[in-house]
């Protein structure tokens, strides 16, 4: 795994919200078995280490983390959630491209950076 | 490696084979990025709306254009292409948005031209077999009430699926089939063409 992005194994976001700063945050949730999700992998890690001065990446297990999956209301993965001081500012089901990322990041992260 | 370099037995079988001659202009780019090169040329043809984002990728990455400015332009561009009506397009303008970035530095760059690449030439290898997008759009509908249980007490089981699929709509069912079984195919064969691309750079 990215040394950019969290990975959270329990139902608390305390391990991202530790080393988010000022940044906002990218939740992806995902499942072991979800193909889109692997194939986006690759994706989501070079969008966590050129945004790593704005944005705070966390993979998030649907399987291992159900209480946080109920709690973002994820229905399907991958679902990416984009938050800033708390609040959801965006929201994405479904595999996305490194420059739909991108372009998802720079509209929801106000003063963000563009990559 | 340019056309002078090559020994007069290579470009003969070359010639034998079909093989178009080297580009000098990207005979002395790296090869991740001649790789991504040969894959855009792949999505090729492109119609006039596509060619000149795809055209203008080629040169980028050629030139190793470095410019995060000239990358955002377009991204900006990939977008609008596949933001799109045409299946066609939308799929050319994925492989836009997979090729317009930097190679380097990107863990994602070559897979994600590889994938949007091979869903191209699976659309392609569909429409080849009379497959329409109207096809399309009314076999997802269809399935999609079937899936749901349309008209009866309880929603079918997923491998009873095909069968209610083709016992309501026989003829397009069949074609469906046959769109399928080619677009599989070429799927398989762009991965197996680009696999053999990097073996025989690796030789």
């Amino acid at each position: 795994m990215a040394e950019n992005i969290t990975v959270i194994s329990g139902e608390s976001l305390d391990p991202l919200d530790a080393v988010t700063g000022e940044r906002a945050q990218m939740l992806v949730f995902s499942a072991t078995w979800c193909g889109p999700c692997k194939a986006m992998a690759p994706a989501v890690e070079d969008i966590a280490r050129a945004y790593a001065d704005s944005v705070a990446v966390a993979k998030i297990d649907i399987e291992a983390s159900p209480a946080l999956a109920q709690q973002f209301e994820v229905r399907g993965v991958p679902t990416l959630i984009v938050r800033r001081g708390g609040q959801q500012v965006a929201r994405h089901v479904g595999g996305q491209s490194r420059t739909r990322l991108a372009m998802m990041l720079d509209e929801a992260v106000e003063g963000g950076a563009s990559a | 490696m340019t056309e002078a370099s090559l020994t007069p037995a290579m470009r003969t079988l070359r010639g034998q084979l079909g093989v178009p001659p080297v580009d000098p202009a990207w005979a002395h780019v790296a090869e991740d990025t001649r790789l991504l090169g040969w894959m855009l040329n792949a999505s090729r043809p492109w119609p006039e709306a596509a060619a000149p984002v795809l055209e203008g990728l080629l040169e980028a990455h050629r030139d190793g254009v470095e410019d995060p400015a000239s990358w955002r332009r377009s991204r900006r561009e990939a977008v609008a292409l596949s933001d799109n009506d045409d299946r066609l397009l939308v799929l050319l303008g994925k492989v836009a948005e997979a090729a317009a970035w930097p190679l380097a530095d990107a863990g994602a760059g070559l897979t994600e031209v590889l994938t949007a690449l091979c869903h191209l030439r699976a659309w392609r290898a569909a429409l080849a077999t009379g497959w329409t997008q109207a096809d399309d759009a009314e076999a997802i509908s269809i399935l999609t009430l079937i899936g749901a249980g349309e008209g009866v007490d309880a929603a079918p089981a997923r491998e009873q699926i095909p069968g209610l699929f083709a016992e309501a709509h026989p003829a397009l069912e069949k074609r469906f089939v046959a769109q399928l079984r080619a677009s599989n195919a070429a799927f398989s064969a762009c991965r197996a063409e680009v696999a053999a691309w990097i073996a025989g750079a690796g030789r």
